[in-house]
């Protein structure tokens, strides 16, 4: 029963992050009309299964095991509780949060709710206060990496590609190494972070497949022809058709970290359920990272659409150019935060590399009142959602 | 969580309102030899006034979008104060040339003027359009500015507009010249308020050509920048 709970309540959890939190992460590609919503859907459907089979055990670890020394996890009735609690109080938050249009993080809010079980359950040196450390800065820094990346993108498009006498040509030289780049980051992470494979190794078949990819991409490129004599639209309309490919970056990566955010309690309160106690290590099993996937999968194909037209009706202003920048940026920061198995925010990344491509002088303008109020909920979320959290553990520990 | 990145980016471009709103300064001083010549042939302008009151108007509301855009963000590509000063400038235009289509609409001359004079007229007025479409070209050169990233080819194309409203601009205040030394040259011909409205006609005009040029020259600021 306490298993169906769980798995219920991670789903709709898992539901609910496909439903809103893609349409932040894919509505840059939207805005700027490379994917319309309904491609936006289908590709996120796919990719955030992907990513969270493929990626979403490091993450789904530290939600698990990282957040509470595992001396204060030894009782499975108690850690039990807790997982459900946390799930329930971060879910429960996030409904309010909604209701009341704060832009608050799934990934925060999870990472709170088990730090308030945690709390509740034995006093704060329940805390891994190390681990805590570094996932708290890494909320600072993910968004601040974001920024630079999306800069530096921004910068080299600018000298390589848009400042060149001849765009339209820098471009069509430019296409081998954009399209290798993104495949030799995405193999190399999974080659050596999931696979397990060994560094040289690992190298040498991201290299082959990068370059492989790289090359049918470069063909395909190669026969769309200018339109008219503007170079620029020329330009745009490559990025536009590169976009589609960021998109689906962006999809991996958000799938491979937000799993964590619906699967990391579940996981535990499987682990209990079958082994009767809590071992040093949770395994993760692939079935419970598919269902995570599926979940986000579900949410963003049943109600991601509606919500990413709206985004995307938004920032229409957002060219292809800065939007490959923005997404390709968003997706390297939070894939490499996945493999590090550090829960971040990716709607928080986005707005890193917005800012970033802004500070480049390539997008107009960005309003920072948006930024101070994700400040404030980030400030509010944690404590709360742990307070939450706390209340839920006392009361479902008096029914069970 | 919420839908929140809508809002970091504008929903309209400031600077494709720029443009927007110096087309329709365009189409407003594409009026001007049209009511010119109704004017000198003694039929009604009114409607033409009308027409440019209605445009202004339109440009006016542009401009409360422009501001309000700013008003909430920030992280230009350039001085916010630089296209505020470009906005001014654009509306300064329009503000010209709407002034002298009233201006038309208020007085008639009793006798028809010197062939001479009204070529000069007539000369100048076509200058003034010259200059402001050099000015609406210059300000869509800044969209593809800023779509390049500041491309050193771009800022060359922006310096070579804004060389030809400058030339057109010294033509204008030369033209504007002469034709008021012809004028005064005429003091014994001319009624005196005939020739004191002459004198604000051409000044309406030069006003026009003059803010034409300040917005080619803050693009060309922009760009070197």
């Amino acid at each position: 029963m306490i298993l169906l709970v769980a798995f219920i309540v991670g789903f709709l959890m898992a539901f609910s992050i496909g439903a809103n939190d893609v349409a932040n992460s894919m509505s840059t590609a939207v805005g700027s009309r490379a994917i319309t919503p309904r491609q936006a859907v289908m590709i996120a459907a796919v990719l955030e299964f992907l990513g969270a089979v493929m990626f979403g055990s490091h993450v789904v670890t530290t939600i698990t095991k990282g957040i509470i020394k595992v001396e204060f996890m030894n009782d499975p009735r108690q850690v039990l509780a807790g997982a459900l609690a946390a799930l329930l109080g971060s879910s429960v938050w996030i409904l309010l949060a909604t209701v009341w249009g704060m832009p608050v993080s799934t990934t925060h809010s999870i990472v709170g709710g088990m730090a308030g079980f945690g709390i509740a359950n034995a006093g704060l040196h329940a805390i891994n206060w190390n681990k805590m450390a570094s996932i708290v800065i890494s909320w600072v820094l993910s968004p601040i990496v974001g920024w630079l990346l999306a800069y530096t993108v921004f910068k080299i498009i600018s000298y390589v590609i848009l400042r060149k006498s001849h765009p339209a040509m820098a471009m069509k030289r430019s296409i081998p190494l954009i399209i290798f780049t993104t495949f030799f980051i995405v193999c190399l992470l999974f080659a050596l972070k999931t696979l397990k494979v060994q560094f040289d190794r690992a190298l040498g078949w991201s290299l082959i497949i990068a370059a492989v990819i790289g090359v049918l991409g470069t063909t395909f490129f190669r026969k769309i022809q200018p339109a008219g004599s503007d170079e620029y639209e020329y330009v745009e309309s490559i990025f536009k058709r590169l976009q589609i490919m960021t998109s689906c970056y962006v999809s991996f990566s958000h799938g491979a970290n937000d799993v964590a955010n619906a699967i990391g309690p579940v996981a535990l309160v499987y682990w209990i359920v079958s082994h009767g106690n809590v071992a040093q290590k949770v395994g993760v099993p692939m079935w419970l990272l598919a269902l995570g996937g599926l979940g986000i999968s579900a949410g963003a194909l049943l109600l991601g659409a509606r919500v990413m037209k709206t985004v995307g009706e938004e920032i229409t202003e957002l060219n292809n150019s800065r939007g490959f920048c923005i997404d390709f940026s968003t997706a390297s920061t939070v894939l490499f935060a996945s493999v590090l198995g550090l829960p971040i925010s990716t709607t928080h990344v986005v707005v890193g590399s917005v800012v970033g491509v802004g500070t480049a002088r390539g997008v107009e303008l960005v309003n920072v009142g948006v930024l101070k109020n994700i400040l404030i909920s980030w400030f509010a979320t944690v404590p709360v959602s742990a307070l939450v959290s706390a209340g839920f553990y006392l009361l479902i520990l008096r029914f069970i | 969580m919420t839908r929140f990145l809508g809002k970091l980016f504008p929903q309209e471009s400031p600077l494709k309102l720029l443009y927007e709103h110096a087309r329709l300064v365009e189409k407003s001083a594409e009026q001007i030899p049209v009511a010119l010549g109704k004017f000198l042939r003694h039929e009604p302008v009114e409607d033409l006034a009308q027409l440019v009151d209605k445009l202004e108007d339109e440009a006016d509301e542009i401009k409360v979008r422009i501001r309000e855009v700013y008003s909430k963000l920030k992280f230009v590509y350039f001085d916010r104060v630089d296209l505020l000063l470009i906005l001014h400038d654009q509306d300064a235009v329009i503000d010209a040339v709407d002034d002298f289509l009233k201006m038309l609409c208020i007085y008639r001359f009793d006798k028809p003027l010197p062939k001479e004079l009204t070529d000069m007229l007539f000369e100048l007025a076509e200058r003034v359009q010259d200059a402001i479409k050099f000015m609406v070209e210059s300000v869509h050169e800044l969209l593809k500015l800023v779509e390049s990233s500041f491309s050193p080819a771009v800022v060359g194309e922006e310096n070579a507009l804004t060389q030809k409203v400058e030339s057109d601009e010294s033509g204008t205040d030369r033209l504007s010249l002469a034709l008021a030394k012809k004028v005064f040259s005429l003091k014994n011909v001319l009624h005196p308020v005939d020739i004191m409205y002459l004198e604000k006609l051409t000044r309406l005009l030069t006003r026009a050509a003059d803010h034409a040029e300040n917005v080619a020259e803050k693009v060309r600021m922009i760009a070197k920048s």
